[in-house]
């Protein structure tokens, strides 16, 4: 039986769908035939009733292979919409709902990449200009003509925050960006300095 | 001299990156690995040069899958590739017996560390 079920949760939607089409025309020829050759009502009554309930059987399975699962893929999405990239999908067939569950956390997994890249090199960034600015500030005073450097140096250091806020707006699979560093989810930073719902802190209380 | 190289990493967009990385001085990418558990499968049957490794990945890490790639074969190489603090992780790879760890984001440091294994006569042939 467990291998039957194994087979089951193996086969494609299409091949099930293509099972159940088989099944209902072979059950509709045999009422079909039934009543053309005027076999006994009660045989005819029997086989439209096990008509029925295949096809009642057949709906359930949909909600549960295909509704349910899409459903289910949706709110994960809907979760990487909202900047929760850690919020994968669960969902593990092997079936085409089950490819599409793995594509879709693919592609959260590359758009995580794509944040931490950016985030990687804003913090370089940031360390570069505050050293540009501290020797800026070294050098004899030559009033005015620094003053402009100065400002574009101000403003490249808001445009590395801005971009450091926006992709810290986003929650990370298995990695947290705290105190400038970035750290695997479940390692605390040693510092006793974790946020409250870091997991390391949950784990230890 | 080439060498045959394993990719895992989680993300197509980085092992793209690095596979593009790795050719220009002749490496050749001979697999690549999504998780912890198509690394371990894919090195018994490879048999590769280096293994480039990332940290965090779905269904199994790459710590988990390098102490077995090493128990394995404990002349594999493995240089782990990580967006992670380098500070706090380089100890306890090295620790693992992992080759080095390198900076995902800095191209020339992975490459070094390649040609580091060619020079301390370690990667295969």
């Amino acid at each position: 039986m467990s291998t039957l079920l194994q087979a089951a949760d193996g086969m494609s939607l299409k091949n099930k769908a293509l099972f159940f089409f088989a099944l209902t025309v072979l059950l509709t020829l045999t009422a079909a035939g039934a009543v053309l050759h005027g076999g006994p009502p009660a045989a005819v009554l029997a086989v439209l009733t096990f008509l029925l309930c295949s096809l009642a059987v057949a709906l359930f399975c949909f909600q549960l292979s295909v509704s349910r699962p899409l459903a289910d893929l949706n709110a994960a999405v809907r979760n990487m919409i909202d900047g929760r990239l850690d919020h994968l999908s669960r969902i593990k067939r092997k079936d085409e709902i089950g490819r599409l569950s793995e594509s879709v956390n693919d592609l959260a997994i590359n758009m995580q990449e794509v944040l931490l890249f950016a985030w990687n090199h804003s913090q370089q960034s940031c360390v570069l200009l505050e050293q540009i600015a501290e020797r800026l500030d070294t050098l004899p005073e030559a009033g005015e003509s620094l003053d402009g450097i100065r400002e574009e140096l101000a403003h490249l250091q808001q445009d590395n925050e801005d971009l450091k806020t926006i992709v810290m707006s986003f929650s990370y699979f298995e990695i947290r960006l705290e105190h400038e560093r970035m750290l695997a989810e479940a390692d605390c930073c040693g510092d006793g300095s974790c946020g409250p719902d870091s997991a390391c802190r949950q784990r230890h209380n | 001299m080439s060498k045959r190289v394993l990719v895992v990493d989680d993300s197509s967009m980085m092992r793209k990156m690095i596979v593009k990385l790795l050719q220009p001085p002749g490496h050749i990418v001979v697999g690549q690995a999504k998780n912890g558990l198509e690394a371990i499968e894919l090195y018994k049957s490879l048999q590769p040069d280096i293994v480039t490794m990332d940290i965090t990945m779905r269904d199994m890490d790459g710590l988990a899958a390098a102490k077995e790639i090493l128990r394995f074969d404990k002349e594999a190489h493995i240089i782990f590739l990580s967006n992670l603090d380098e500070e706090t992780y380089r100890a306890e790879v090295e620790k693992l017996g992992a080759r080095g760890f390198a900076s995902k984001h800095k191209a020339r440091e992975i490459l070094d560390m390649i040609e580091e294994e060619e020079r301390s006569g370690g990667a295969g042939s």
